[in-house]
C-alpha cells in the first residue's frame, strides 16, 4: 500500500515518482532532518549506498540505511555526484546502468543537504530566524528569539524571500519549504541595502513582533514574480499579495487562469503582450513597450479577448487580466 | 466531519514517506474505494518476495470448522531445514476486509531464514462478503491443522507462536483467548504489531486522526462495519473479535505489543498490555514514538523501524530461547 522502497526505485521513468522525490526530501528539509537522514532517505529510494563530503567530514549510508563508522571519501568522479555548498559534494555508490531517478535523486539530496549544511552553520542564525517567522510560534519565543539575533524591539526590519540556491542576501537567514518551493527568508534591518542577485520578494517593513507577516508579505511577493518583474516589494503590490492566501486548489479553477494557461500553453511567447496589455496605462503605451504598430497591438487584443472571454481594452478588462496574470505566477511559479 | 483531536507529530523521517505519497495516500478507507484498494494491496507473486532467499514454499488446504469451507494455508522452510524448531503462525492485516496471506510476511521470513523455523500463513476469508466470525475460525481451524500436524510440517509443537499486524494481530490476540478457553492448541506467545482489538473505536487515540496518515478513524470504522454490520457496539460481539472487551487476560502466552503513537489504535493497544498485566500475565509493549499505522513495511530503512524491529527480534529470541 505504501512501500515507498522498490515503486520508487522501479525503472520505468514515470514523472509522478519524479514528484514524490520531491516531497519526500521536501519533507525531510521542513522537518530539519539530519545528514545521516537525508542520506538514509537517498539510500532508500535508490537502493544503494550514499554519501556526502564536505568541510573535511565525510559521511556515508549503506544501501540497508546503516551508517558507515568512519568512511572515506571516494576519488573524485567515481561514483554519480552532485555539488553541495562549501566545496563539498554528494554520491550515490549505483553499479551499473543509472535508474531513472537517479538524477533528481542526486539533485533533491544535495539541495536538502546544502541546507542543511548551511543551516548548522552558527553564523545565519536559522533557528533563530526559523521561528520569528513562524506565526504559530508564541510572540514570547518569537521575541526571545529577535533577542538572539540582537534585533532591537523597536527595529525597523523586514524580510527577503528568495531562491534557496540563490546568492542570497547578507544577514540571518533560513531555508523554508513552501508551497512554491525551497526558499531562503533573510532578515534585514529597514535600513541595510539589498540588491538582489535574482527574483525576490521584499517583505512589509516592521518591528520584530510581527516580522511573521513580513515574511509571508515577502513570500507572497516572491511568488508573484516574473520575468519582467524579478523583483517585487510587498509595498509596492499592497491588497495583490492577498491573493497568495487563496488556496491552490480554489486557484487553479479559476476561468480566467484556466483561459490565460491555454493561451500561455498555446503560445509562451504571448505573455510579453498579455503583460504589456495588462500593465500599459493603454493600448498605445503597450505598442511602445513591445515595439510594435499600435494597430498590431489592436488586432492582437481583439483576438485575445475572445480568448479570455472579456473584453481587453479599457481598465475593467486590464485589471481582470492583471488578476488573471498573477494567478498564473502563482500557480506555475516554484523556486528551489 | 467531526475535526480530530490535536494529535503527536510525526517522526520527521517517516512523516516524509506519508508525504511522498501524495494524492495516492489513502487515509480514509470507505466502502467505496474498497475494490480499488484491494486491488492495490494485492501482493506481488510469492516467488518475488522469496527471491534471494533460501526458503521453500508450499500450499495445504486443510478441513475449516464445522460447516465452513476448506482453508488454505501457506507454509515456508529453509531449504536446508533441518530440525523441529520453532514456527509461526501468521495472520495478515487489512482490517480483515483487505490482503493476502502473503501480505506483510517479510518479518516471519527472516525467521524463517534466521531462526530455522516454519512459517504458516492463513488464507482467512474477508468481509464484508464474510462477515465475523469467519476470518478468526478460519484462522483457528489453520492454527489448529499446524499444531496437530507439527511433526509432519517439522517443528516442536511447544514452540508454536502467533504474529499478525493490525487486523492480524487482532486476530493473533483473539487466537490466543480461543486456544486458552478450548483448551489448546498450545501456543508459547503472540507478537501483536500495531493490533485491531477494540470495535468500539471510542479512545482518545481514535480521535485523533481523521482525513490524515494512515488507517484513520474512518477506515477503522469501515472494517468494524463491514465485519460485525448490526451487531457493532452491542454486547453481541465476541472477545474473540474484538479482545479489547475480554474481561479477563490471565493465561495468556506472553505477548509483545507495539504500535506508533499516531496510530488510531494506540490507546487500545497500550489498555491491552495493562490489562495483561493486571491479570498477572507477561507483555513487552513499545509504543514508537511519531510512528504511524504500518510504519516499519512503509519505511522498511527509517531509524524507527530498525529500532523497533532489532526490539520484536529479540523478544522473539528470548522467548522462543534461540
Amino acid at each position: 500500500m505504501l512501500e515507498l522502497e522498490g515503486r520508487l526505485t522501479a525503472l520505468d521513468p514515470e514523472a509522478s515518482e519524479g514528484l514524490k522525490v520531491i516531497s519526500y526530501f521536501d519533507a525531510l528539509i521542513e522537518g530539519h532532518a539530519s545528514f545521516e537522514v537525508l542520506l538514509r532517505g537517498a539510500a532508500t529510494l535508490c537502493g544503494c549506498a550514499s554519501g556526502v563530503t564536505f568541510a573535511e567530514k565525510v559521511i556515508r549510508v549503506d544501501e540497508k540505511g546503516v551508517r558507515t563508522h568512519s568512511p572515506t571519501a571516494p576519488d573524485p568522479g567515481g561514483w554519480p555526484e552532485h555539488p553541495v555548498v562549501g566545496d563539498g559534494r554528494a554520491w550515490i555508490e549505483r553499479t551499473g546502468p543509472a535508474h531513472a531517478n537517479d538524477e533528481i535523486i542526486l539533485e533533491r539530496l544535495s539541495l536538502a543537504l546544502s541546507i542543511a549544511i548551511e543551516r548548522s552553520t552558527p553564523a545565519s542564525g536559522s533557528r533563530a530566524v526559523d521561528t520569528i517567522i513562524d506565526s504559530t510560534e508564541s510572540l514570547e519565543s518569537r521575541r526571545a528569539a529577535s533577542t538572539r539575533l540582537q534585533l532591537g524591539p523597536d527595529e525597523a526590519c523586514l524580510v527577503v524571500a528568495e531562491p534557496a540556491r540563490s546568492a542570497g542576501a547578507h544577514g540571518h537567514y533560513t531555508v523554508v519549504a513552501t508551497p512554491a518551493g525551497t526558499v531562503r527568508a533573510t532578515i534585514l534591518r529597514a535600513t541595510e541595502r539589498f540588491e538582489p542577485s535574482g527574483p525576490a520578494g521584499i517583505g512589509y517593513s516592521s518591528t520584530p513582533d510581527t516580522l511573521d507577516q513580513s515574511w509571508a508579505s515577502a513570500l507572497a511577493s516572491l511568488r508573484l514574480t516574473s520575468s519582467r518583474e524579478p523583483v517585487l516589494k510587498a509595498e509596492g503590490l499592497g491588497g495583490i499579495t492577498l491573493l497568495a492566501e487563496i488556496p491552490d486548489s480554489v486557484i487553479k479553477l479559476n476561468p480566467d487562469l484556466l483561459a490565460v494557461s491555454q493561451i500561455l500553453s498555446d503560445s509562451p511567447k504571448s505573455v510579453e503582450v498579455l503583460e504589456a496589455i495588462a500593465f500599459s496605462d493603454s493600448q498605445r503605451a503597450a505598442a511602445a513597450q513591445l515595439g510594435l504598430h499600435h494597430s498590431t497591438v489592436q488586432s492582437k487584443a481583439i483576438d485575445l479577448s475572445e480568448r479570455l472571454g472579456f473584453d481587453l481594452p479599457g481598465a475593467p478588462g486590464r485589471q481582470r487580466l492583471a488578476i488573471a496574470l498573477y494567478l498564473h505566477r502563482l500557480s506555475t511559479n516554484r523556486f528551489m | 466531519m467531526t475535526k480530530a483531536r490535536k494529535r503527536p507529530p510525526f517522526d520527521v523521517e517517516l512523516s516524509a514517506v506519508l508525504m511522498a505519497q501524495g494524492e495516492q495516500l489513502h487515509s480514509s478507507i470507505t466502502f467505496d474505494i474498497l475494490e480499488k484498494m484491494r486491488a492495490e494491496q494485492e501482493s506481488p507473486p510469492i516467488e518475488e518476495q522469496l527471491a534471494n532467499r533460501p526458503i521453500r514454499h508450499f500450499e495445504r488446504t486443510v478441513p475449516g470448522s464445522d460447516g465452513a469451507p476448506d482453508v488454505l494455508l501457506s507454509i515456508f522452510q529453509r531449504t536446508d531445514h533441518s530440525e523441529a524448531g520453532p514456527a509461526f503462525f501468521h495472520t495478515h492485516g487489512g482490517g480483515m476486509i483487505m490482503g493476502d496471506r502473503f501480505y506483510g510476511i517479510d518479518a516471519m521470513l527472516d525467521w524463517v531464514e534466521n531462526l530455522d523455523a516454519i512459517g504458516i500463513s492463513v488464507e482467512y476469508r474477508l468481509a464484508p462478503e464474510h462477515p465475523d466470525p469467519a476470518p478468526i475460525e478460519d484462522s483457528f481451524a489453520g492454527l489448529k491443522w499446524a499444531a496437530e500436524n507439527a511433526d509432519a510440517l517439522q517443528f516442536d509443537p511447544e514452540r508454536l507462536m502467533l504474529i499478525g499486524e493490525s487486523a492480524g494481530a487482532g486476530l493473533a490476540a483473539g487466537l490466543a483467548l480461543l486456544a486458552r478457553d478450548q483448551g489448546g492448541p498450545k501456543v508459547c506467545g503472540q507478537v501483536l504489531i500495531y493490533p485491531m482489538l477494540d470495535d468500539r473505536n471510542d479512545t482518545v487515540s481514535s480521535h485523533q486522526l481523521i482525513g490524515e496518515g494512515v488507517w484513520d478513524r474512518i477506515s477503522n470504522d469501515t472494517a468494524w462495519d463491514a465485519l460485525l454490520g448490526s451487531r457493532r457496539y452491542t454486547d453481541d460481539v465476541s472477545i474473540y473479535v474484538s479482545p479489547a472487551r475480554a474481561r479477563d487476560l490471565s493465561g495468556l502466552p506472553p505477548a509483545y505489543i507495539e504500535v506508533g503513537s499516531v496510530d488510531v489504535f494506540r490507546d487500545e493497544d497500550v489498555a491491552y498490555a495493562s490489562q495483561i498485566w493486571a491479570d498477572g500475565g507477561s507483555a513487552e509493549l513499545h509504543v514508537w514514538p511519531g510512528a504511524f499505522h504500518g510504519y516499519d513495511m512503509a519505511a522498511p530503512l527509517s531509524a524507527i523501524t530498525m529500532i523497533s524491529r532489532e526490539a520484536r527480534n529479540r523478544w522473539v529470541e528470548r522467548t522462543l530461547g534461540v
